[in-house]
């Protein structure tokens, strides 16, 4: 479930059609990669002033990941009945004081670099947490 | 929001082809049996909320990038990803 993200020179701009849940009125997203920080992908709404999102390729969190995506995923992104070629991001959060970075695995942002349509999609098993501890796997 | 009142084995439909029907009542808890398409997605409020009070904890400010590359660059200097 890789696939190699664009590096053109402008940021590629995807959209959520139903927004991500809290913030149902963000459907359009410039996917930004500091070339500073190459593991980091920067989502900047085009719909919110002043709103970003941290994330990362799920796969660097835990490997293999393997979300299981609803139908309906699958066809909000326009992705047939298949995975392939599809990247799961998870968005991280990165507290203000002290506390561990975590990575929501269990709501990835899934994107279709074909189609530019992406989707936070809710994952029915429990197989993956919501605020997973990240850069503790070797501390 | 429309209340119905309904009874073990009885249901309702929601337009033309999801159906929620009342399986079990027992105490303060009932059992629900949904049938929707597969393109209808189906979650507990609580897993919903969830998801949101973690995107809503996961907003940054967009002048916040630097800040953001230093925090997880010390969080991450240990960790998985490179």
């Amino acid at each position: 479930m890789t696939v190699e993200a664009s590096h053109g020179p402008g940021p590629d701009v995807f959209t959520f059609p139903t927004g991500l849940p809290g913030f149902a009125d963000c459907r359009r997203f410039a996917v930004h990669r500091p070339p500073d920080c190459e593991w980091l992908y920067w989502l900047v709404s085009l719909d919110r002033p002043d709103l970003a999102f941290a994330a990362v390729l799920a796969e660097t969190v835990v490997a293999p990941y393997r979300p299981k995506l609803s139908r309906e995923d699958l066809m909000t992104l326009q992705a047939g009945s298949s995975q392939v070629g599809l990247m799961a991001l998870a968005i991280l959060t990165v507290p203000a004081g002290a506390g561990a970075v975590t990575a929501n695995l269990r709501a990835p942002l899934i994107i279709n670099p074909t189609t530019k349509i992406g989707r936070q999609a809710i994952l029915a098993s429990k197989q993956y947490s919501a605020s997973h501890p990240v850069g503790a796997a070797r501390a | 929001m429309l209340v119905l009142t309904r009874k073990r084995n009885q249901s309702i439909v929601i337009g033309d082809d999801i159906e929620v029907a009342v399986i079990d009542i027992r105490g303060d808890q009932v059992r629900l049996g949904v049938a929707a398409p597969t393109r209808v997605s189906v979650h507990r409020r609580e897993l919903f909320s969830e998801i949101e009070r973690a995107n809503l904890a996961a907003g940054c400010r967009c002048s916040g990038l630097a800040a953001v590359i230093e925090a997880l660059s010390e969080a991450l200097r240990a960790g998985p990803i490179e």
